[in-house]
């Protein structure tokens, strides 16, 4: 394998400014805008894929604290958290500090997790050998439940979408059997609905067709805006330096748990920084420093169950997976010996230095982006999810199904039923079912062969200490 | 209202599909090409009817 650097440079580069606006648009996740830019990544050579979309997701990160801190608004969910202390900085004049705290520590973070995702990467490729079909197969739909656990979501619901999103991905040639499934002898669906097209309707197109009816986007107003630079004092660089440490252990873990994410690790930072620093809440940079190096932490180490065993744990990561499904990229040991691991490390370490001179030096460049009007916005999105669809294979059936794809995302979002676990259930849906084929030739027919599993007995093990914990908490409020 | 509609809409879409592309669904020892789809399908009606009577609205 050949990396031509100039080029790895360019799309880190790329994805780390287009991941930073993104973060600093409020309204406008990392997911739906990955799958507005999914018909134009999935054009980019399959090597440097990886690394222009892990840059604008842990860009994303890193740009979504500034809405937080400067206008109490998060770009990104996982910036909530820093929401009060971080905007009550900038009330007391000190919004330059918490910006330059949040960027060091999501650097520092995400120079450690580029390590961890080295270290832990070879420490648990062994053990994939004990991963079969069964385990796989139970791994993927305990992902699959778990990523979407924490949104709150009713159960059935985010059965019902996956499940939905998993039937349209049966379209076309089955892998296994080779069977032309559901595609009604129209040659277009021969080759399944297209993965960039599908996610992209249901996700962006949707999202901005929300955006157009709605017209929810924040008024900002950034001519009170005052950036002053007066430097950290020793007690709270020190202070600032062992919330950071916390934050990316407290993330870099987090992010392993399939469901854990961004938004968990910054919950989970900002609770301790509630035990280890008096005053949280009142404006505190600690309370900054923390959740922001977690939340980046959490961004970059759930990368390493999707590079070892195939597993997304969120929407993001399953996006990535489905590019390099599409790419034909390996996983587990392929991936660590073929030297993939270390095109995309590479470009981790790049990103997070040039995100840091991103969000600094010209954070004041960024902040006029707040002066494009929505409708603007909203055009350009439009246009790039029209010209990236028609550009993969010049046809306009994929506009056709572009359009279909959204209005039922639109539907959908109108109805209230989440769209996320329909997206993973898309992208995962060959693959869960290739795993739970092999799984019942292997075991001839006995379903239970998934029961016998490790990972679902310590799944369902964790289930009923969870239970019992339920109970237990009901019980000592009921009668004590 | 709106939300069983559009779910109760793809349980019968994806009915109707199933039931016009049929295809061969085997056995659990040698499953074919409709086995699969047809328990994802049987997911997704239980989960709708379990949305029906649920009373949690997100």
């Amino acid at each position: 394998m050949t990396v031509d650097i100039s080029l790895l440079v360019l799309f880190t580069v790329v994805g780390s400014f287009v991941g930073t606006i993104i973060g600093m648009l409020p309204g406008l996740g990392s997911a739906a805008t990955l799958a507005i830019l999914l018909p134009l990544i999935i054009q980019v050579p399959p090597l440097y894929s990886i690394p222009i979309m892990a840059a604008i997701y842990y860009g994303s990160q890193y740009g979504g604290s500034t809405t937080s801190i400067l206008f109490k608004i998060p770009g990104e969910i996982s910036g909530a958290v820093i929401c009060t202390d971080g905007h009550l900085l900038y009330q007391q004049g000190r919004a330059y500090q918490a910006l330059k705290i949040a960027a060091y520590g999501s650097f520092f973070a995400g120079i450690i997790t580029t390590a961890v995702i080295y270290g832990l990467s070879h420490l648990l490729l062994p053990f994939v050998t004990f991963f079969g079909p069964s385990e796989l197969f139970v791994l993927s739909v305990i992902g699959l439940g778990l990523s979407t656990v924490g949104m709150g979501y009713n159960k059935w619901l985010v059965v019902a979408s996956a499940s939905a999103g998993m039937l349209l991905s049966f379209v076309g040639i089955n892998d296994v059997s080779g069977a032309l499934r559901y595609s009604f002898e129209i040659t277009y669906l021969y080759d399944g609905l297209s993965l960039a097209i599908i996610i992209a309707g249901l996700f962006g197109g949707a999202e901005v067709l929300n955006r157009i009816l709605n017209n929810t986007a924040p008024l900002i107003k950034i001519n009170k805006l005052d950036i002053s630079s007066e430097p950290l004092s020793r007690d709270e660089k020190k202070s600032c330096a062992k919330s950071i440490g916390r934050g990316t252990v407290t993330g870099a873990v987090v992010g392993l748990i399939p469901g854990g994410g961004a938004l968990l690790a910054s919950v989970f930072a900002y609770a301790l920084e509630k035990i280890f620093v008096p005053g949280v809440g009142t404006g505190k940079l600690e309370a900054v420093a923390g959740p922001e190096s977690a939340n980046n932490a959490a961004a970059q180490s759930g990368f390493v169950p999707l590079f070892v065993l195939g597993i997304p744990e969120n929407v993001i990561l399953s996006m990535i997976f489905g590019i390099m499904m599409f790419h034909g990229i390996p996983i587990g040991y392929g991936f660590l010996d073929g030297g993939w691991l270390y095109v995309v490390l590479l470009s981790m370490l790049l990103g997070n230095a040039i995100l840091l001179i991103l969000n600094l030096p010209l954070i004041r460049f960024f902040l006029h982006i707040y002066q494009i009007p929505d409708r603007v916005i909203n055009i350009l999105i439009v246009a790039v999810l029209v010209v990236g669809i028609y550009s993969i294979h010049q046809q306009i059936a994929d506009v056709v199904v572009l359009i279909g794809s959204s209005l039922v995302g639109l539907a959908l979002k109108k109805a209230d039923i989440p769209i996320l676990p329909m997206v993973m259930g898309f992208v995962l849906g060959p693959y869960v079912e290739d795993r739970f084929v092999k799984s019942m030739l292997i075991s001839n027919g006995d379903a239970g062969v998934f029961l016998d599993t490790a990972v679902f007995q310590l799944a369902t093990a964790v289930m009923i200490l969870v239970l019992v914990v339920k109970i237990w908490k009901k019980i000592k409020t009921t009668w004590v | 209202m709106f939300r069983m509609t559009v779910l109760a809409g793809m349980v019968i879409a994806w009915l109707i599909v199933l039931c016009i592309d049929y295809q061969a669904v085997g056995t659990w020892s040698n499953p074919g090409p409709g086995f699969f789809p047809l328990l994802v399908w049987i997911a997704l009606a239980v989960s709708t009817v379990g949305a029906l009577f649920s009373n949690k609205n997100k």
